[in-house]
């Protein structure tokens, strides 16, 4: 089985679902944090035996550890907003319950995850964009100027979104602009800033501009930018995790 | 050049100043106390990262600052903005300034103890156990659920059985007893390990 996780309000999410169900003919359940808070029966457990799980969902889906073998992940948070009843402080302690419940259930998962979480991000490593711009002039990859006391004009002007996926440069996410194509150089960079990022899929925003210099990432892709090109590397990379079980 | 940061009168805080000041070693403060009176900006460019920390009439290069110890408390929660609505300018700038710092102490080649990614794992119990469990200890047999029947199972198990809180808040540890597990349909609404 694989897992399309996302926040309710992602409506790429239920695209990549449909695009990954019409590629496969494994099941691929679409889990919204909404199912996953207020319609869902957890069990989950780390003990000397490792890590596991199984998960109920209101409608009879489960979702056991043994039995999931992919994940795309673009769940961000899991909130406790709906818990109308509770003041606004036990709502908040609530919310801080699910997401450590969220983040050790999606770490027993592993390497099956695309992208793994971290301690600060359910979807992955969350970064504001002085740190992504700081991480990508670490591994080469120029990087527009970064003023903390101007932060916001440093958004505007992209020229060019890619996608980066396990060591994957994928193109074609507009907004199309002219200008100089990737060189080996620039795929060797953007390569190395996924891999310093510890996300398996992100995507980069660049200005063109003298040089390529990336503005910001994501790893929360708007994968639908990038069409068939973008499914078909996402099932290959859910196949190859299936596969390496 | 070091910099302390979060609230003076904190005792381990004050300890680490007392100690610095004891050894005649230069530091100065992001005081969370006096956020409205400091500042904090940096440039990143092709000429590196730079800019000034300023608290009060003091101000010091960031470039300059060898090492960071931090124990920031939530600015949100800060007393001089006690009875300020969420989207009051004091709120806003007060924020801007714990972002501009927080965002520079995680690009600074300065010794910073700790970075945030680095403590983030004290969000939650059973990933951390999970970290802790990957380089070899060992760690107590773990169940986070909100089903009533597997707690049941799972303390006539092991018998003895603590509950806590998953994340790092409230984090009160009781032992399951019998006003416990008079309570435990309580675990339906949210799940508990």
């Amino acid at each position: 089985m694989w897992l399309m996780l996302a926040q309710d309000n992602d409506v790429e999410a239920r695209w990549i679902a449909a695009g990954l169900r019409a590629r496969s003919t494994r099941p691929v359940a679409l889990v919204t944090a909404a199912m996953l808070v207020h319609d869902c029966r957890w069990e989950h457990r780390v003990g000397a035996a490792g890590a596991s799980s199984r998960l109920v969902l209101g409608d009879g889906t489960v979702l056991d550890s043994a039995t999931v073998d992919g994940v795309v992940n673009r769940l961000c948070w899991l909130g406790a907003d709906g818990f109308a009843g509770a003041s606004a402080r036990d709502r908040e302690y609530a919310t801080g319950e699910l997401n450590a419940l969220g983040l050790s259930w999606l770490t027993s998962l592993g390497g099956r995850v695309v992208n793994r979480p971290a301690g600060n991000g359910l979807a992955g490593s969350w970064r504001r964009m002085a740190e992504w711009r700081g991480l990508a002039r670490g591994v080469g990859l120029p990087a527009v100027p970064y003023d903390s006391d101007q932060p916001e004009m440093a958004t505007g002007g992209t020229d060019r979104v890619v996608l980066v996926l396990d060591g994957e440069v994928i193109e074609g996410g507009g907004p199309a602009a002219p200008g100089p194509g990737l060189t080996p150089a620039d795929r060797g960079a953007l390569v190395a800033l996924q891999r310093a990022s510890g996300l398996d899929l992100l995507d980069v925003h660049l200005g063109a501009g003298e040089r390529l210099a990336l503005r910001s990432a994501s790893f929360l892709p708007a994968m639908s930018r990038f069409g068939d090109a973008g499914l078909d590397a996402l099932q290959r990379a859910l196949t190859r995790r299936g596969a390496g079980r | 050049m070091i910099v302390l940061a979060g609230i003076p009168s904190e005792p381990p805080l004050a300890r680490v100043a007392d100690e610095l000041s004891g050894r005649g070693l230069p530091f100065v403060w992001f005081d969370q106390r006096r956020a409205a009176d400091s500042a904090c900006a940096f440039r990143l460019d092709d000429q590196g990262l730079h800019g000034t920390l300023r608290a009060g009439d003091r101000s010091v290069r960031l470039e300059d600052v060898a090492a960071v110890y931090w124990r920031l408390m939530d600015d949100r929660l800060l007393p001089e903005l006690k009875g300020l609505p969420a989207d009051a300018p004091q709120r806003a700038r007060c924020r801007s300034l714990h972002d501009a710092f927080m965002s520079w102490t995680s690009l600074t080649p300065a010794r910073v103890v700790n970075r945030a990614a680095a403590m983030a794992s004290n969000s939650s119990k059973p990933y951390q156990a999970q970290l802790i469990q990957a380089v070899g200890f060992d760690v107590p047999e773990t169940l986070v659920t909100n089903d009533p029947d597997l707690v049941r199972e799972f303390v006539a198990s092991h018998g003895r059985v603590v509950y806590k809180s998953i994340s790092g808040t409230r984090s009160i540890v009781e032992e399951v007893d019998d006003d416990a597990l008079a309570r435990l349909d309580d675990v339906r609404w949210c799940p508990v390990q």
